[in-house]
């Protein structure tokens, strides 16, 4: 393929069809809209199909029930629209579906200001249906990780039967960039476990609770039934706390005990360094231009960068803690992911937040500055 | 005093209120947009009917179209995307004094609000409905919407629009307790005028489609439209809106029909060879929710106390 000059959407759409992806369902919405046309334009090529809803409710309904009839779906929003997933993503979580949602996030509350940026949704995507179950939610921070995540988000639902979060953001979904997606390092493609001939089907059986439950693809040999009320493993109404219980657990457990396979991230650490940089999404490059700025004053300075948010990847967080004095978390919201580092943060460690949602990006002046870094 | 009599004195109102009292701020659609025409024929029907502007309200959702509340000195609802119907109708059902405008676009009302388009036209409160329908979303830059003709190019079907286009008149006249609907397009000012008036004196839910043209995303299609006034059908009727002949004239096919006759209006909406343009249906006599749950409104603030006592008298403290 060579080098290319595209931006972050069209990186997403390429992403989701190398892992495999044949479903689309969107509804236009700035910054997220050539995401569903990008898709309309690519999908069919190769035999999949993308489709325009009538709202988001509708789109992330049309591809629950394309991934259980067996197909890797996908749908892209921002803010307003995630807000509208809410009820189906539950219903992904306590249905065992596999599913990419990509948020491109702009400036919020509500419709915000529709052309611009902000990293407003991270805590939004860690609670983002009633419930409180963990997710998985992935934050690219170039056009090449936009690819790489995507892809690798289809991966992780696969596995784990669960929707995954793309967290991009508008500065990073409509910059192009110059990319050699072959060059980006892939896993190979995952597939959901599928039940095998002749088994006596459960559509959520498991031995112990972090194991995924095979699927039965619906039209597939083996009829299974799909519910969004409390369930056992053969998928029937229950109301037993244990078997309730057991369930819940269940949900979590798969995510949980996953943590260290689930958590991709980048780090800097500089021996003897008693200050931290850690940063996700499009901020991670102004914080990466601070860190150079600082060492070539002669600081010493580590660096984290975080793709995986959720689940928290909290040993790789306190590894980059271990002897700083102080942490820099810059991000474009009020200080969401700031939340995760104060509670694993040891006594002593000062957390210093840098932020803003004036729909500006943040720059590397404003986070040594800000930051108190020089 | 020196015979003056009483009955000479001029009925003066104390406050006159101009167009420009109903102007808000400078509207920022594209040039030749059919939402400028609509906007200053609202202005009009305000003025005329001298409604206060702190009496009257404009509530939207999102989209090109949505943006009329800033463009009101009124009272201003700028909701959510597709979600205006549902405000309007908190509104009315605790304010019935105010006079609530409600201004959404194809998408807004018939895409992502399709429910609640539905639901209070069965509602019939008493809000005057505009859906400035450009058969496509201009906001977002040229997606397909529920209107769009099928075969035109849009971002989101790039060779043509897949289905044949909902069909919103009939859609609306199959909601039971419809009480107003009409149709118009936004390049003819005195129809558009007249209609948008009956709307606002119609009491219910008043349903007006409105034809608008988006030179920016469907120019073509809406100049075609605009040049062939053979494609319209120009309802009139003693109980419809009535314009000039002049107006009259610049159609070709006319059709006498009783706006009270359902069975024709949906006989009319049915055939879509010609663009019906006039009142389609009028029920003055619908029921409504906001008249039918108006209980308490006025209730005095004493029986309220005790109403309010002997509530809590079930509970021991
Ligand atoms: C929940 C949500 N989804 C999507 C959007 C993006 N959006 C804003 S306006 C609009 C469509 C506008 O079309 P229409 O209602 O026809 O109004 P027009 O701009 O054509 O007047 C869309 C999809 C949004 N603001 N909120
Ligand atoms: S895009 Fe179309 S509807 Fe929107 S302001 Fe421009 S001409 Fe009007
Ligand atoms: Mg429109």
């Amino acid at each position: 393929m060579g080098l290319e000059f595209i931006d972050g959407n069209q990186a997403i759409v390429r992403g989701a069809i190398a892992a495999g992806c044949c479903f689309f369902a969107g509804y236009p919405i700035t910054p997220a809209s050539t995401i569903l046309q990008y898709m309309l334009d690519q999908l069919p090529r190769s035999g999949g199909v993308a489709l325009q809803a009538e709202d988001e409710i509708a789109a992330i309904g049309f591809c629950i029930g394309a991934s259980m009839a067996g197909r890797k779906a996908m749908t892209a929003t921002s803010g307003p629209g995630i807000s509208l997933y809410s009820e189906n993503i539950g219903l992904a979580t306590i249905g065992e579906t596999p599913l990419v949602i990509v948020d491109v996030q702009r400036q919020g509350p509500a419709t915000g200001s529709a052309t611009k940026g902000a990293e407003g949704d991270i805590q939004f995507s860690r609670w983002v249906t009633s419930g409180g179950l963990p997710v998985i939610a992935l934050s690219p921070a170039t056009v090449a990780e936009a690819y790489e995540l995507t892809y690798r988000a289809f991966n992780f639902a696969e596995q784990f039967r669960v929707p995954v979060f793309l967290l991009s953001s508008k500065e990073i979904s409509l910059t192009r960039e110059t990319v050699d997606l072959d060059e980006v390092n892939l896993p190979g493609v995952l597939e959901r476990p599928r039940m095998e001939e002749g088994e006596i089907y459960q559509p959520h059986a498991f031995d112990r609770p972090e194991q995924i439950p095979a699927l039965s693809d619906f039209g597939a040999a083996q009829v299974t039934r799909y519910t969004t009320s409390t369930h056992d493993k053969s998928g029937y109404l229950t109301t037993d706390p244990a078997v309730i219980q057991e369930m819940i657990d269940h949900y979590a457990a798969k995510i949980e005990t996953a943590v260290d396979e689930i958590c991709l991230y980048s780090e800097d650490l500089q021996t003897g360094a008693d200050q931290l940089l850690l940063s996700y999404g499009v901020t991670s490059r102004a914080a990466s231009v601070a860190v150079d700025h600082m060492r070539s004053a002669g600081k010493k300075v580590s660096s984290l960068v975080l793709q995986t948010l959720y689940p928290v990847p909290e040993q790789v967080i306190r590894g980059a803690l271990a002897g700083i004095s102080k942490v820099v978390v810059p991000e474009m919201n009020m200080g969401q992911y700031r939340l995760e580092i104060d509670r694993l943060a040891p006594d002593g460690v000062e957390v210093v937040g840098v932020n803003k949602m004036d729909t500006t990006l943040i720059s590397p002046t404003e986070i040594l500055n800000q930051g108190d870094l020089l | 005093m020196f015979g003056l009599k009483a009955d000479w004195s001029l009925d003066v109102h104390e406050r006159y209120f101009t167009m420009d009292d109903y102007a808000g701020a400078e509207p920022r659609w594209c040039t030749g947009c059919g939402d400028l025409g609509i906007l200053t024929a609202v202005h009009r029907v305000c003025r005329d009917a001298q409604v206060e502007p702190e009496n009257t309200v404009a509530v939207s959702g999102i989209g090109c179209s949505s943006r009329l509340p800033h463009y009101m000195k009124t009272y201003g609802f700028h909701g959510l995307h597709g979600r205006a119907l549902p405000v309007a109708c908190g509104i009315k059902s605790r304010r019935p004094d105010l006079d609530i405008w409600v201004a959404t676009g194809d998408g807004d009302c018939f895409s992502i609000g399709g429910g609640h388009w539905i639901h209070s036209l069965r509602y019939n409160m008493d809000l005057t409905l505009l859906i400035f329908d450009n058969g496509i979303y201009g906001l977002t830059k040229k997606q397909t919407s529920p209107t769009t003709p099928q075969g035109f190019h849009t971002n989101t079907h790039v060779t043509g629009a897949l289905l044949p286009p909902l069909n919103p008149l009939t859609v609306t006249l199959g909601v039971s307790n419809v009480s107003f609907v009409a149709q118009t397009v936004d390049w003819n000012a005195p129809l558009l005028y007249e209609i948008i008036n009956a709307a606002h004196q119609h009491k219910g839910t008043s349903f007006v489609r409105i034809v608008q043209r988006c030179p920016m995303y469907m120019e073509q299609l809406n100049q075609e439209m605009q040049d062939d006034p053979s494609r319209m059908l120009l309802l009139t009727h003693d109980k419809g809106v009535q314009v000039d002949d002049a107006v009259v004239r610049m159609f070709e096919n006319h059709q006498e029909h009783d706006p009270s006759d359902m069975a024709a209006a949906r006989a009319i909406a049915q055939d879509d060879s010609l663009i019906p343009l006039g009142v389609l249906y009028h029920d003055p006599d619908a029921q409504r929710y906001d008249e039918l749950t108006n209980v308490g409104l006025n209730m005095p603030m004493q029986e309220r106390v005790q109403g309010l006592n002997a509530a809590l008298d079930k509970f021991a403290i």
